[in-house]
């Protein structure tokens, strides 16, 4: 029963605070109430005894927005501290995007024969989730980490400005770098 | 009742003090500062921690202004005491303890003081307790530590002039947000000029308008949001909230547009000396431009009866304890802040031994070096062009050795003849050259480089303060 | 959750969570004094022939009491254009998150909350912290206080990493992730001795989320207080206050996951599981006036080309360990 109201309230926590991203005025105030909202999904999920697929929500998603948040002040370049901006631009195809997105997803909620539960929930949930990842679904894994990294790191590259050429000189031989700013371990 | 008494009286066993150096009054201030310390009350660097203000030496016209905008960011119960003798300094102090142990004359100095602009006339003030009469304590502008804007001084005129343009909803100005324009175009006297804020203001409305603010887009006016922008409580989309216009741009470092900031750094500031306003503008927390302005300096107060050779020791000391706190190592801090207090009450060969422990300490300290390797550092070249004395040469933590080793004080007492730590041709080259020197560094480094410099501006003479 | 448990921890019910809150508050208060005292000692006047005014040391005592009377005293104030609500749950989330750290830490046998995942949990509350810091920081519209918050981040990106993979050893080592079976797996050998790398990082990730000692340039004397740099009255009370609890909470938390847990002679357990926090915490307290800052800008390699890499050797050795041992 607590559970259950529980459940609801967090539920309503997500969505509200979901749509408090472009009711707010400021770029902080949307990051951080997209980072409730995650929490707040966070914890229905841990409240479906997926403890680890739960915590792990909330652990992400507020490291990424509180990265974020740096790039969204960074990005805007006018200071949104003092200035109220509106969060929301095109808004009408996306009403209409978000409407018809809603209706779509509902309907299928509502419409489809759900299959009734064949076996029992595992004992320990996130033991079933490891040997999953890393036995059946291993392969998918394998692929998907490294061209995530391959991925995250193109995007550094692409975006810096300067390249090994700028740091290193033209033969490479340059030591230490020629960085505006000098590390902590002696480059 | 009861429980307020005690409160107060607890709580004035532990006041926190802002202490203000006029210049000229070093001997003063660090006098105060021991005063403070040995009733175990604390020294504080920030106005919004402070209990009381204590300004040591008679402040001049520019000071007194400044003064009195710190005091009004103190957030009360506050008490101001200015200390001009030492010999008055227990009883100023003493006074200060009954004063702040005072409930009543806090209530009054609530109810009448003259409260901050309250520009967005919301009343998240103060749920503090109503017995001490304080809810209508304000908001305050954060003055030496605020962001400071672009041309914030014409803010009016100049979006007057564009709001139409861009197709901005103009709210006005209020009267509270001209009044935060005045303070704020007295505490950055030669910032920058109108066309800075004519540019960033065209570029800022003309980018947003298309990027993010439904309301100057082709698409029209989205009323959904605009009510929603009006309930802001920010009187909707004004180009310049709470009469603070937003900040120019500027490419940076790396190839990036970014805000600039302009922040006045002094006078009223801790570990930095006295009189010393240096306005940087700043993208991120990297300086990128800077100028700098020396206040008038009245009567000194360090007359100089004292041992001279002793006091510009202690002053070094100083410097180095200043160094020692910038660099977050409190220990290092507090033992060269002995070592000064040994210099002045003239008990030489202890101070001799403490020094000489402190120097081993720092010099074997891999983590110091470390830490402050690079930082602040100026190359011959450097020190050529601006005419600076050779020590110098090095970082920070080089400066700092060259402090605490004692071939500094050396070289200074042959000619030491007015008890200044530095000779009037060395302080005045470091006051014109520091806009050069701190460009490109970021705050921090600002901040170890100009008390790794061992500045005394007390020594800067009259002529060339401005010029 | 009552579930059969199989690490001899039981969780007891919920209304024990105020006793939990005043533990951690009694805790923060020990640091605190700890604190006081260390720094009235070496600012002790110099008049008195180096031994200090009579009372010194006592004075040093209270400072923590007192300086909550004065902070409660104080007014509150508000900066203009502030964003009130962001910096107002930035210094709240504080304390809070180290009661909610605390939640998963057993005490002896009890444990108030005994999660399956409890170290991830762990995890993730002090990664929160990175967005409270921040907010406290960004709240204010000062440019000071804004340093100090992106200080914090610049840090958060360099600790965090090699934190998580310290985090990651014992709970390997224990083939668990609930602490309460961390803790029972160190019967005999703490897993502080034979995994000391994961342990050191552990206590510098401790003291970074406290933003502690070397790891306070977010809060620094160069940028005026940075994020505390507007704080008054009740809200610096917070964030002080809720500093010292993180400092508690980390303390408490290295306990059962590399200290033994409740484990000892002759004491009870939550007598063996206090006095190690009060200890560890100790030195955690006494570091701060002995070590100088570690700048962001320095310490970002080093969390990444030295500690990362460290903390992930350390996970390789503990796993070929914890598999040779089936």
């Amino acid at each position: 029963m607590v559970l259950d109201v529980g459940f609801w309230v967090v539920a309503v926590v997500a969505v509200a605070s979901g749509a408090a991203v472009f009711i707010v005025d400021s770029m902080a105030r949307a990051t951080y109430a997209l980072a409730l909202s995650f929490i707040a999904v966070g914890v229905a999920v841990l409240m479906l005894r997926q403890d680890y697929v739960g915590v792990i929500t909330i652990l992400m998603m507020v490291m990424e927005m509180a990265v974020m948040a740096v790039y969204m002040v960074m990005f805007m370049g006018m200071n949104p501290a003092l200035m109220p901006m509106s969060m929301v631009h095109d808004n009408r195809r996306a009403v209409g995007a978000a409407v018809a997105t809603f209706v779509v997803l509902g309907a299928g909620a509502l419409l489809i024969p759900w299959p009734t539960r064949r076996g029992a929930p595992p004992a320990d949930p996130t033991r079933a989730l490891g040997e999953a990842l890393m036995g059946p679904h291993m392969l998918a894994m394998v692929v998907i980490s490294p061209v995530m990294v391959a991925t995250i790191v193109a995007g550094v590259v692409l975006a810096a400005h300067r390249t090994r050429y700028d740091r290193f000189g033209d033969d490479l031989r340059r030591r230490p770098a020629r960085d505006p700013r000098r590390g902590g371990v002696g480059r | 009742m009861g429980v307020n008494q005690l409160l107060a009286r607890y709580a004035a066993r532990r006041a926190h003090v802002l202490v203000v150096e006029v210049p000229g009054c070093w001997t003063l201030r660090v006098a105060a500062e021991r005063g403070v310390t040995d009733r175990g009350w604390q020294v504080t660097g920030t106005p919004a921690d402070a209990d009381a203000l204590l300004v040591c030496g008679s402040p001049g016209a520019d000071l007194i202004e400044l003064v009195d905008r710190v005091w009004d960011q103190l957030p009360g119960p506050r008490v101001r005491i200015e200390l001009e003798d030492i010999a008055n300094l227990d009883e100023a102090l003493e006074s200060a303890a009954a004063q702040l142990a005072d409930i009543d004359r806090h209530r009054n100095d609530a109810l009448t003081r003259q409260t901050s602009p309250d520009p967005t006339g919301g009343h998240e003030t103060d749920e503090h307790r109503a017995d001490e009469g304080m809810d209508h304590h304000a908001r305050h502008e954060g003055m030496d530590h605020h962001a400071r804007h672009e041309g914030m001084d014409h803010a009016d005129t100049s979006h007057a002039g564009h709001a139409g343009h861009a197709g901005m909803h103009h709210a006005g100005m209020d009267h509270s947000g001209q009044e935060i324009m005045d303070r704020g175009e007295h505490s950055s006297p030669d910032h920058s000029a109108p066309q800075a804020m004519d540019r960033s203001g065209h570029e800022v409305m003309d980018r947003s308008g298309h990027q993010a603010m439904s309301h100057g887009s082709d698409e029209g006016m989205d009323h959904t949001s605009h009510e929603g922008m009006d309930h802001s409580g920010h009187g909707g989309m004004e180009m310049a909230p709470h009469g603070i216009p937003l900040a120019g741009r500027g490419e940076d470092r790396d190839g990036l547009e970014m805000d600039v900031l302009h922040l006045a750094l002094g006078p009223v500031l801790r570990y930095w000396p006295a009189g010393l306003v240096l306005t940087v503008a700043l993208q991120g927390d990297l300086v990128v431009d800077a100028t700098v302005e020396l206040l008038e300096q009245t009567r000194g107060c360090d007359d100089g009866d004292d041992d001279l050779s002793a006091a510009t020791a202690a002053r070094l000391v100083d410097h180095a304890a200043d160094v020692l706190a910038l660099s977050g190592w409190a220990d290092g801090a507090s033992r060269a802040a002995r070592v000064r207090d040994l210099l002045l009450d003239g008990r030489s060969e202890e101070a001799e031994l403490a020094l000489r422990r402190l120097h081993r300490r720092v010099a074997r300290s891999w983590l110091l070096r470390w830490s402050l390797r690079g930082a602040g550092r100026l190359d011959r070249q450097v020190l050529d062009r601006h005419d600076l004395p050779a020590w110098l040469e090095g970082d920070a933590y080089d400066r700092l050795l060259a402090i605490l080793d004692g071939t500094l004080l050396e070289s200074l007492q042959d000619r030491d003849g007015h008890g200044a730590a530095q000779p009037a041709g060395a302080a005045t080259a470091m006051v014109r050259a520091l806009p050069r020197l701190v460009s490109g560094l970021d705050l921090a480094e600002v901040r170890l480089l100009v008390a790794s410099l061992a500045l005394d501006t007390a020594a800067v003479p009259a002529e060339a303060r401005h010029g | 959750m009552g579930e059969p448990m199989v690490s001899g921890v039981t969780t007891v019910a919920a209304g024990w969570a105020v006793f939990a809150a005043v533990l951690l508050g009694l805790l923060a208060l020990f640091a605190a004094a700890l604190d006081g005292v260390a720094t009235a000692r070496a600012e002790r006047s110099v008049a008195a022939g180096g031994g200090g005014r009579p009372g010194g040391g006592r004075r040093g005592l209270a400072v923590p009491l007192l300086e909550a009377a004065r902070l409660l005293r104080q007014c509150r104030r508000v900066p203009v254009a502030s964003d009130v609500l962001l910096w107002r749950v930035g210094v709240a989330g504080l304390p809070v998150l180290a009661l909610l750290m605390v939640a998963v830490v057993p005490l002896g046998r009890w444990t108030l909350f005994d999660l399956p995942v409890g170290v991830v949990w762990f995890n993730a509350m002090d990664v929160a912290v990175w967005a409270a810091v921040w907010l406290a920081g960004w709240g204010p519209n000062s440019a000071h206080s804004l340093v100090g918050g992106y200080r914090f981040l610049a840090y958060g990106l360099a600790y965090e990493l090699p934190l998580m993979f310290a985090l990651v050893a014992p709970a390997v080592a224990a083939k668990s992730l609930r602490v309460g079976d961390i803790a029972a797996a160190q019967d005999g050998l703490w897993f502080a001795v034979w995994m000391p790398v994961a342990f050191l990082i552990y206590c510098m990730g401790a003291l970074a989320f406290s933003v502690w000692g070397p790891f306070s340039p977010a809060l620094g004397a160069d940028v005026a207080g940075g994020v505390s740099a507007e704080l008054s009255g009740a809200d610096r009370l917070l964030l002080l206050a809720g500093r010292y609890a993180l400092l508690a909470a980390g303390a408490a938390f290295a306990v059962p996951l590399f200290l033994g847990g409740g484990a000892g002679p002759l004491l009870p357990a939550w007598a063996w599981s206090l006095l190690k926090t009060v200890v560890l915490l100790a030195v955690l307290v006494l570091l701060r006036r002995r070590l100088p800052a570690v700048r962001p800008d320095r310490f970002m390699e080093v969390g990444w080309l030295i500690l990362l890499p460290a903390a992930l050797l350390q996970d390789l050795v503990i796993a070929l360990v914890a598999i040779g041992r089936q």
